[in-house]
């Protein structure tokens, strides 16, 4: 067999490569054989050489695929061609076989096993297609996240173009979804950060952030207009590498909104915990300055006109108007105009009853909405409301103080009568008393027994008063024949001080009255008499006038100041200082009680050093 | 009134009038007086008296006015003053002799009244029953 230099060496190299090399010449008849050709069909015999590449294939169709490229290469066309049988995979190389002088005197074909390698890429091409999917649907799903969340978002690279955004960035910065793609975020924002309070700021952190390539930041910005947005900003990453930066902004107006009224009240709540109002009061006006408004000022109704407590924001001649607006003062929160400027009265309510009022005026420019309007409700009932513990506070000191009061007066009321009647009955045990000493001395402690006991009495009435079980027995009554009663009731007094008496009557005077109560009042008003009577004399007169009846009692004494006389029938009030003269007062309190329970009432002129006249009227009887 | 006469200022004429038994009891000369300013109109024109008995709450002038009153009169500065009052503790910041509480132990008041006045009991006579 002749076969040319290079088939020879093919043939070496091809035994290292699973496939067949064969040769031909010009007819196509097989001159060598190495390996198993896959054009082979089946039932071909083994034996090759000498068979035709016709024979392979079985027929002589010159169009047929494999017989067409072998044509081809016999005519100087290098063929390459993939060729599949059995499932396998074949690459096919025919080329031309020349001879020294360049004459093609055959071809020679070459085919290499390739299933495997094909089996292989048809696997990567079908991951990759997966992996191309999954892909998508991640960046679908990326794209569905950014424009769902609330936040807006601005993606850059490291040259600041835009990557990515979403609409609500867009909106949030109020950006017209420009016509074409967006370019650089500088470009964006220049649109738009003039809106800022301050803008140069702004931009001198984002040169910052821009330099400090990996660094996270979160900021807050303010909008002239009043709106609030957290802006954080992050790298954007793929693995350790920085390749873009987020930005992210919230707008978070209304939560700092609620922040500062929560925060507003807190504070307030915290000014108005003194107990001293007007400390209170001055440091809450304050507080709302500027926060709340321009102008603050707190007034309270003190003896039904309305006095400013506290105000604050105004100068001297700016200031909520003073005069409280009627419906304001008729417990309706309201809003109103005053002068060019927006303002509002918030009525102060303590018990159903209005006691104040806090106004607010707006900024030029401005109104009060909604929930300034409930922030201010709330402060008004926490303002209210502190008055009205202080007030309690006050009343509930000032109530104790005058029971401390009480006591060591009644301590000093009992100690009197207790000191004479202690002395008598030792002076009487000692058995050192003279005979006069010694009458005197049981006098003494009959008097002191009385005086004990008249005390008791005075203390249950109180309580009586007080507690509402004051009970009246009526009955027919000569006032004449009570009054002459309580008289002599009072003689042992009445000689002691030297006063001289001088009862007068006139008129009918018979009437419906309680007997025990009335000669009471009596006897209260004749021992002041005598007390206070600086052993002058006494004139005590009863006289009927239409369906009443006037009593009157006189003395000549020391007389009361005339700034107690208001207050001469409250309890605990002495109309002398307690330095100077014992005694509760609460004889007159009870003798009121009593006269003004039966319909009556009782009064008192008096100047100081001119002694006292009391009168007492009563209707005849409590039906009028 | 002497030298030798106990002064009792009290306006509760009760507890004035039993000072003034139990002391004449025990061989006192006792005087009394209504308030403070009855009290220096005696005496001024008695003259000092060897003790006075003071109680502190009176109309017109009380005991602590009573006693600044008589340390600015020389003739009285050097009067001997027991005062008597309510209250557990002295409450004036002047200085005075001895302080008696109500209700006033007789026992006390007579040690008081001997070793203030410097007048000795002049005759213990025990007045008849």
């Amino acid at each position: 067999m002749t076969t040319t230099h290079p088939v020879e060496h093919l043939r070496l190299i091809l035994r290292q490569v699973p496939g067949a090399i064969w040769a031909t010449d010009t007819e196509l008849r097989v001159t060598y054989v190495h390996g198993h050709p896959p054009m082979l069909q089946e039932g071909a015999s083994t034996r090759l050489v000498g068979t035709t590449v016709y024979d392979f294939v079985q027929t002589h169709d010159p169009t047929e695929p494999v017989i067409a490229h072998h044509l081809a290469a016999l005519v100087g066309g290098r063929q390459s061609f993939e060729y599949s049988r059995r499932a396998r995979s074949f690459d096919v190389l025919i080329e031309p076989l020349r001879d020294d002088h360049g004459v093609i005197v055959g071809c020679v074909g070459a085919a290499i096993d390739v299933s495997d390698r094909r089996e292989a890429a048809a696997e990567l091409a079908k991951v990759q297609s997966e992996t191309t999917e999954k892909l998508q649907r991640t960046v679908s799903l990326l794209e569905a996240t950014l424009d769902s969340t609330a936040d807006g978002l601005l993606v850059v690279d490291l040259e600041g173009r835009v990557s990515a955004y979403n609409n609500r960035f867009l909106k949030l910065w109020k950006i017209q979804p420009p016509p074409g793609p967006l370019s650089t975020d500088r470009e964006l924002l220049s649109e738009v950060f003039h809106q800022l309070v301050d803008p140069q700021g702004f931009l001198d952190r984002v040169r910052v952030l821009y330099a400090a390539v990996a660094e996270e930041a979160f900021d807050e910005l303010h909008f002239k207009d009043g709106r609030i947005f957290e802006r954080y900003s992050m790298p954007q990453k793929i693995g350790d590498e920085v390749v873009g930066r987020v930005w992210s902004f919230r707008d978070v107006t209304e939560r700092e909104a609620l922040l500062r009224r929560a925060t507003f009240i807190a504070g307030a709540s915290r000014l108005l915990a003194s107990l001293d109002v007007e400390k209170g009061l001055r440091a809450v006006v304050n507080l709302a300055v500027p926060d709340l408004g321009e102008m603050c000022a707190i007034d309270l109704i003190q003896e039904g006109i309305p006095r400013r407590i506290a105000v604050a924001g105004g100068d001297g001649d700016n200031e909520p108007s003073p005069e409280l607006h009627p419906s304001v003062l008729a417990g309706h929160q309201t809003t109103y105009t005053h002068g060019h400027r927006s303002q509002i009265g918030i009525p102060l309510i303590s018990r159903d009853t209005v006691i104040g009022a806090i106004t607010l005026v707006a900024p030029a420019g401005r109104t009060f909405n909604d929930s300034d309007r409930e922030l201010l409700d709330e402060l008004g009932q926490r303002v209210a409301l502190s008055i009205d513990n202080a007030w309690l506070y006050d009343g509930a000191r000032r109530a104790l103080s005058s029971r401390d009061e009480f006591l060591s007066i009644a301590a000093h009321e009992i100690r009197g009568p207790l000191t004479s009647l202690h002395m008598a009955v030792q002076g009487l045990l000692r058995g050192s008393l003279s005979q006069n000493a010694t009458e005197k001395a049981l006098e003494i402690i009959e008097r002191a027994d009385r005086r004990l006991g008249q005390f008791v009495d005075e203390l249950l009435d109180l309580g009586r008063i007080r507690t509402g079980q004051l009970h009246f027995n009526l009955e027919e009554v000569d006032l004449g024949t009570v009054l002459r009663d309580a008289v002599s009731r009072v003689s042992g007094e009445l000689t002691q001080s030297g006063s001289e008496v001088n009862v007068k009557t006139e008129g009918n005077l018979v009437g419906q009255w309680d007997r025990f109560r009335l000669e009471q009042v009596l006897i209260n008003l004749v021992t002041n008499a005598i007390k206070y009577g600086e052993g002058k004399p006494i004139e005590i007169s009863a006289i009927e006038s239409g369906h009443r009846v006037r009593i009157t009692v006189v003395d000549h004494g020391i007389g009361i100041d005339s700034a107690m006389l208001t207050t001469i029938f409250d309890p605990f009030q002495r109309a002398v200082t307690a330095r100077h003269y014992g005694g509760l007062g609460l004889g007159l309190h009870i003798a009121k009680t009593i006269v003004e329970g039966m319909g009556g009432n009782i009064t008192v002129e008096s100047h100081l050093g001119a002694g006292a006249t009391f009168t007492v009227e009563l209707p005849m009887s409590e039906k009028k | 009134m002497d030298n030798h006469s106990i002064l009792i200022v009290d306006d509760d004429d009760d507890v004035r009038k039993m000072l003034c038994f139990v002391l004449s009891a025990e061989g006192y000369a006792a005087v009394e007086a209504h308030d403070g300013v009855e009290a220096l109109e005696l005496m001024d024109t008695d003259g000092p008296p060897a003790l006075a008995v003071v109680d502190l709450m009176m109309p017109r002038m009380d005991g602590e006015e009573l006693i600044r009153k008589m340390r600015q009169n020389p003739a009285l500065a050097e009067t001997p003053i027991a005062v008597v009052s309510g209250r557990a503790t002295p409450s004036t910041g002047l200085a005075v002799g001895a302080h008696l509480v109500k209700p006033v132990e007789i026992g006390e008041l007579l040690a008081v009244v001997h070793r203030l006045s410097g007048v000795a009991a002049v005759q213990t006579v025990k007045g008849g029953r």
